[in-house]
């Protein structure tokens, strides 16, 4: 790419000079993220395809910012990720910690235990707990699915795209697609570029060309 | 020495076969009490098993589950509890043995209890199967801690206790489940089978006591009703009989103890016949040794010690004796038949070879029966070549009687009492009686 044309040349303006132009996490946009011309009349439009060709030129070089996950089946960013129920897939999980009595071995949750005026009573042999670490601990924290009632201590991985609605289990998310998002900074072509070549006006670029 | 070899083969020879035994019998006639004793322990070592070998003979059909089974038609969910601490790569073998059975509404949770070593990494790559849950100990806790962990997540109707180094053949599921038909049924034991019976001479002599000793006397023990003992290594409880009792208590013998407790409030406890499940066994001699003690110390904590009122007939006369018998089975006998050998050998001298020359042929070739017996009921185990160990069994069984004496010793009289099976901040803080 030896000539730029005169929009590229707009865009790549934008690009301060000693630092680099970082992406805007923006939710309505189909890629959820957009590149401003802060305090220009590039400043309504996503630049993100501008950049990639002057990054591909050259001209820009990229620095890695973040990797987004994209739905499986839509490509949509807004995938959302949470902890869901390894047996039923349901996001509906109450977290909750277990009591262990050392006296009578009884494991449960701290629900179990009936609460009495000066602490917690066992259920199974009936003593009160008195002191943790020396009679009583906890095992861990746990989770209960509201869905199927099954406990467990790591929950599975799970997504819904709020874009199309699909639902994904930890194992389709194994091989789901990502885009990699950048920054980008002048090389030192680029800064020549800038040096050498006359500005021309934003106007003479058809509108359509200038959303991405 | 050669005097003492020389009446020892002695019954070997032809010529003097008549002589050898026959004089060895006459001594032991001589002196009645040990003649007596040894015909108690006939009674209570040999004659159940060739009995027991009589009704499977007679009725086989007697020895199986109704079929078919309705709680196998209706496939309840399975819940198989596996706690161990460092168990490395034999975690693997035993979840896939679950996974591949041919009883697949199973669901596997593996209680660490806080291990060193790669388990939980090895164990969690089964999580994506959707049918295992890996769940980590925040401290080391011991066994019963873990299994109660698990049990409190576990969702089954059943739960299947197993050790981490064990392993249930692929059938063995599908064949204990029916015997839960019965509601009163809280506990089914499989039959425990050496999976590393070839990896030294100590492993093939437990793969034989395995058969004869331990699956012999559990199946008598279940055609009179009067199981003791569902193993560690792997049982099936009713999920609803083990939360009456609140899951596992503390401190050693935590199979033991649950058995009774189970028997304590009138469930009843079955052994599966043909539910067959196999585990490693200690290779080497002072694994061996550690092994056995704690065992040994576990049964006197429980039956001298914590659960000594199931003899006061409290608990009904079926309990109350087989109470009883226990404590001569495991606390008495070894110690009695040691000083019974040690006071015949001083009194008789010179004559004393005789004496051990005949006990000893006496014993093996009722070991050779029993071995066949064993083949015969567990469908060929151990197999035809651990044969050629028989006839020195009794170099084994020695030094398990000299293991058994000392701990029992040394338990009664609470000699260094801590076990490292339980650490000792919870030890300490548990009940001793």
């Amino acid at each position: 790419m030896n000539e730029l044309t005169s929009r590229q040349l707009r865009v790549l303006a934008l690009v301060p000079q000693d630092s680099r132009i970082e992406p805007v996490w923006e939710s309505a946009a189909r890629t959820g993220f957009v590149y401003r011309g802060a305090g220009s009349e590039l400043r309504d439009v996503s630049l993100l395809d501008d950049l990639e060709e002057l990054a591909d030129g050259a001209f820009l070089e990229r620095v890695f910012i973040e990797r987004i996950s994209l739905c499986p089946s839509c490509e949509s960013p807004a995938l959302n990720v949470h902890d869901s129920c390894a047996s039923c897939t349901s996001s509906n999980l109450q977290p909750f910690k277990a009591l262990f009595h050392f006296r009578c071995g009884y494991v449960g949750p701290a629900t179990s235990f009936k609460p009495e005026r000066d602490g917690l009573r066992c259920p199974k042999c009936n003593r009160m707990l008195r002191d943790l670490g020396t009679d009583f601990d906890s095992p861990g924290d746990y989770f209960q699915c509201r869905s199927c009632a099954s406990m467990f201590q790591t929950p599975a991985v799970g997504a819904r795209c709020l874009s199309c609605g699909g639902r994904f289990s930890g194992d389709a998310l194994q091989h789901v697609a990502h885009r990699d998002v950048y920054g980008y900074r002048l090389t030192p072509a680029g800064k020549s570029a800038l040096g050498h070549e006359r500005i021309v006006e934003i106007g003479t670029i058809a509108p359509e060309r200038l959303v991405v | 020495m050669s005097d003492f070899i020389q009446w020892f083969l002695a019954p070997l020879n032809s010529w003097y076969i008549h002589s050898g035994l026959a004089s060895g019998a006459n001594l032991i006639w001589s002196t009645k009490l040990l003649f007596w004793y040894l015909v108690l322990v006939f009674l209570r070592y040999e004659f159940p098993d060739f009995a027991l070998w009589a009704g499977y003979i007679l009725r086989p059909k007697s020895f199986e589950p109704e079929s078919p089974s309705p709680v196998l038609e209706r496939k309840p969910l399975v819940s198989v509890l596996i706690a161990g601490r460092n168990p490395g790569y034999s975690i693997v073998t035993c979840i896939r043995s679950v996974l591949n059975s041919t009883y697949q509404n199973t669901e596997i949770i593996f209680a660490d209890d806080h291990s060193t070593d790669n388990s939980v990494t090895l164990a969690r790559k089964f999580e994506g199967t959707g049918r295992v849950r890996v769940c980590e100990n925040a401290y080391h806790s011991g066994k019963p801690a873990n299994l109660n962990v698990a049990l409190m997540l576990a969702r089954g109707e059943f739960i299947f206790v197993l050790d981490a180094d064990s392993q249930v053949y692929p059938d063995a599921i599908e064949k204990m489940l029916p015997y839960f038909d019965d509601e009163q049924v809280g506990g089914v034991s499989p039959i425990i089978l050496v999976r590393n019976g070839k990896a030294s001479m100590l492993t093939a002599f437990q793969r034989i006591e395995y058969v004869m000793t331990y699956a012999l006397n559990q199946m008598w023990r279940d055609r009179l009703g009067i199981m003791m003992i569902l193993p560690g290594m792997g049982t099936f409880f009713r999920a609803k009989a083990m939360r009456s009792v609140g899951g596992y208590d503390m401190g050693l013998g935590d199979d033991t103890d649950i058995t009774t407790r189970l028997r304590k409030t009138q469930w009843k406890l079955r052994l599966a016949l043909r539910g067959r499940i196999s585990t490693d066994v200690p290779v080497t001699l002072s694994h061996l040794i550690r092994q056995r003690s704690r065992w040994v110390r576990n049964m006197v904590k429980m039956r001298v010690r914590k659960h000594r009122d199931l003899g006061s007939f409290r608990y009904g006369w079926v309990n109350a004796l087989a109470f009883y018998e226990l404590v001569f089975n495991r606390v008495i006998h070894p110690i009695s038949i040691v000083v019974l050998l040690l006071y015949t050998h001083y009194i008789w001298g010179l004559n004393a070879p005789i004496l051990i020359g005949s006990l000893y042929w006496y014993s093996t070739i009722l070991l050779a029966l029993k071995f066949f017996i064993g083949r015969d009921m567990t469908l060929g185990e151990p197999g035809m070549s651990a044969f050629l160990l028989v006839p020195f069994y009794f170099l084994y069984r020695v030094v398990l009687l000299a293991v058994q004496v000392v701990n029992v010793l040394r338990e009664l009289l609470m000699i260094y009492p801590w076990h490292p099976y339980v650490p000792r901040r919870i030890w300490n803080s548990i009940p001793h009686h």
